[in-house]
């Protein structure tokens, strides 16, 4: 399957180059933590886990097309 | 002994006076609520002399508390016709509490002039400022500086408070003495400009921050608080580096980023005016991504941000200013936003109340979604005073009835800010049940189920949404009267250690012995004192409901509509069940 990973504020310097997606393929059966690893982000950096913009955990199935939202710890108001 | 400052703008008198037993353990919400509450008679015209006007200070105000210099302003809104309260941070807290000033109550109406209100350490006086009449905030700031200190605090209003539009802020100074930070919600300005009051300024040369009852205890709780707020990773880390503008991101990937008023979860542009792209365009403008609005704060929210030619537009664009002036306006340029909150700085007026009464004024198509010139010639028509500027500046309420809209996002005749209720329930239940109109700092169920503090709870869940804001509710209504920015709740929800110390500093600076026990019966009861006083007014169950739209117009991209049951809105506003006798 193929998902697209998005992380945002601190997580983006994980990825190469000033890119703010990545899409990634995975095998069958994968979890937002395998999508995580595969992004190189480190498993314990996201605090907030979003998939199709309801919220999740690592542990969540994913299914092919999925968007994966992941955010440090953020607030504001 | 602290004091508590009586100004009679009929007679322009002033009396300073010991501070009533009464008013002693109350700062902030707590302190104006009861003022407010029993002096402003609850029928009167918001305009009439006989509303007052009251400024109050926090419990911790003029010590090194960090975030502690939060200012509040209370009266009867012209906006809700409701009793209200908004607070802004800024110096002026701190410099209230080293003149040992608790608060100001202001009642009575000049009949003719423009006048200021002095104080410093040798006493408060009523000056004549006819010049100043109608002057722009950046302005008068720097004439009042040169008449009376150039590091003196500013509370002023702006020509949309001197022309009583119903949207006017309250405009409290930073530490570079820029007229930016507003309490800006519910148009207390307009109360103070309807009394000739422009400006209260405060010169604190040759005075001392107040002695705390235990100076020992005072330095170490402060410095545990301190520490409790650099080690949360939101007030440590996310708040400084990208401001409250961080949540553009995470609350549109929520799909509850209200769109082009309200119509979609959803917005194209966010990337383009998050937080990260600011922070990116701040920095190679040579302004500051970070940056306080008042000294001592560690979790530097703020920033400076400047123009493409490098010359200063706003300090402190914020979260919530953005959304409304761009994506509920469908725009995707900051330059622009950033000019129309420079102009909302000038006015003294509120970017929320604006930015959606533009948004109403797009739906209505008087401009198109996404035109940001158009925005701001619209801003610049309230700036003139033309018929149409004249109803966006009375705010999202009276901009809908000119245009004739009836789809309007207001509670109270306040607009929601930036969270969606179909997509953020629990932010739903606050704006509808919250006495002070739709207002997300009432009872920030954001903290909960979206970013994960103090618990969890699924956003597009209906049960436990109720519950949660009753809790917020009353818990910010107690911060709000300790007078510490609100931004230490994230801390304070998730780290024991930062209640813990922040009742320390409270208790060892008076002499009390408060626990964190006390504070939801101190919330409930303050919450208790505001709405008897909106049942008073004419506010009923009908006022704390949510516009119907919402409730039938499905939010894109999960879909869902409001579905609190009306039961339950009941509920945490204290109203009996339908059929229910009343005690
Ligand atoms: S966190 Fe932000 S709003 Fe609060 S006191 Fe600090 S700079 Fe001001």
């Amino acid at each position: 399957m193929t998902v697209d990973v998005r992380p945002f504020a601190t997580l983006r310097r994980h990825l190469p180059g000033g890119e703010t997606a990545l899409r990634i393929r995975l095998g069958d059966g994968a979890t937002v933590r395998d999508a995580v690893r595969r992004a190189g982000i480190p498993e314990e950096s996201p605090r907030i886990v979003m998939v199709n913009g309801r919220l999740a955990t690592l542990d969540a199935a994913l299914a092919d097309g999925d968007a994966v939202s992941l955010f440090p710890a953020v607030g504001g108001g | 002994m602290e004091k508590i400052l009586k100004v009679d703008m009929g007679e322009r008198s002033v009396r300073v006076e010991e501070l009533p037993e009464g008013l002693r353990r109350l700062g902030g919400r707590g302190f104006t609520s009861s003022v407010v509450s029993a002096e402003t008679p609850p029928g009167c015209d918001p305009f009439s002399s006989e509303n007052v006007l009251v400024i109050a200070c926090g419990l911790l105000a003029g010590t090194a508390a960090s975030t502690a210099g939060r200012l509040s302003v209370g009266t009867k809104s012209p906006l809700t016709g409701g009793i209200k309260e908004s607070n802004a941070g800024g110096t002026a807290g701190h410099a209230m509490g080293r003149l040992g000033v608790r608060g100001i109550v202001v009642r009575g109406a000049a009949r003719e002039g423009t006048w200021v209100l002095v104080i410093d350490r040798d006493g408060a006086r009523l000056e004549r400022r006819d010049d100043l009449r109608l002057a722009e905030s950046y302005a008068a700031v720097a004439a009042l500086r040169s008449s009376y200190g150039g590091d003196a605090s500013v509370i002023l209003v702006g020509p949309a408070g001197e022309r009583r539009l119903k949207a006017a802020s309250v405009i409290v100074t930073d530490p570079e003495g820029r007229p930016t930070r507003h309490c800006g919600r519910g148009g207390t300005g307009a109360v103070m400009g309807s009394k000739g009051l422009k400006a209260v300024v405060l010169d604190t040369r040759g005075t001392r921050p107040p002695a705390p009852a235990d100076r020992g205890a005072f330095a170490m709780h402060a410095k545990r608080f301190v520490e409790a707020l650099r080690a949360h990773p939101v007030t440590g880390e996310a708040l400084p580096a990208y401001g409250t503008n961080v949540l553009a991101n995470i609350i549109n990937e929520a799909g509850a980023y209200p769109t082009r008023c309200f119509s979609s979860g959803r917005f194209e542009g966010t990337e383009k005016v998050s937080g990260e792209t600011m922070r990116d365009v701040i920095i190679e403008r040579g302004g500051s991504p970070t940056h306080v609005c008042q000294p001592g704060c560690v979790i530097r929210c703020s920033n400076v941000y400047l123009g493409p030619d490098g010359g200063h537009l706003a300090s402190g664009l914020e979260y919530e200013s953005i959304w409304a002036n761009g994506a509920n306006c469908g725009i995707d340029d900051l330059d622009v936003i950033a000019r129309l909150d420079r102009l909302y700085d000038e006015l003294g007026i509120d970017s929320i109340e604006t930015g959606v009464a533009i948004g109403v004024a797009m739906q209505a198509g008087v401009i198109p979604f996404g035109d940001g010139e158009g925005a701001l010639r619209l801003a610049g028509e309230i700036a003139a005073g033309t018929p149409l500027g004249t109803a966006l500046g009375n705010g999202a309420a009276a901009a809908g009835a000119r245009l004739g809209c009836a789809r309007v996002p207001v509670v109270k005749g306040q607009a929601l800010p930036a969270y969606d209720p179909r997509a953020i329930k629990g932010m739903g239940v606050t704006y509808a049940t919250s006495t002070m109109g739709a207002d997300h700092t009432a009872g920030y169920a954001v903290a909960t189920s979206i970013l994960n503090c103090g618990g969890s709870l699924d956003p597009l869940a209906t049960e436990g949404q109720a519950a949660l804001s009753k809790r917020l509710q009353a818990a910010t209504a107690a911060l709000d009267s300790i007078g510490v920015c609100l931004f230490v709740a994230f801390p304070v929800l998730d780290d024991p250690a930062a209640l813990e110390s922040l009742l320390g500093m409270v208790n060892a600076r008076h002499g009390w012995g408060m626990t964190a026990a006390d504070l939801p019966a101190m919330g409930e009861e303050i919450l208790r004192i505001e709405r008897r006083f909106n049942a008073a007014a004419g506010l009923t169950a009908a006022d704390d409901r949510l516009p119907a739209f919402f409730l039938t117009e499905p939010l894109e991209p999960h879909r869902h509509v409001f579905d609190i049951p009306e039961r339950e809105l009941d509920e945490v506003c204290g109203r009996p069940p339908e059929g229910a006798e009343r005690p």
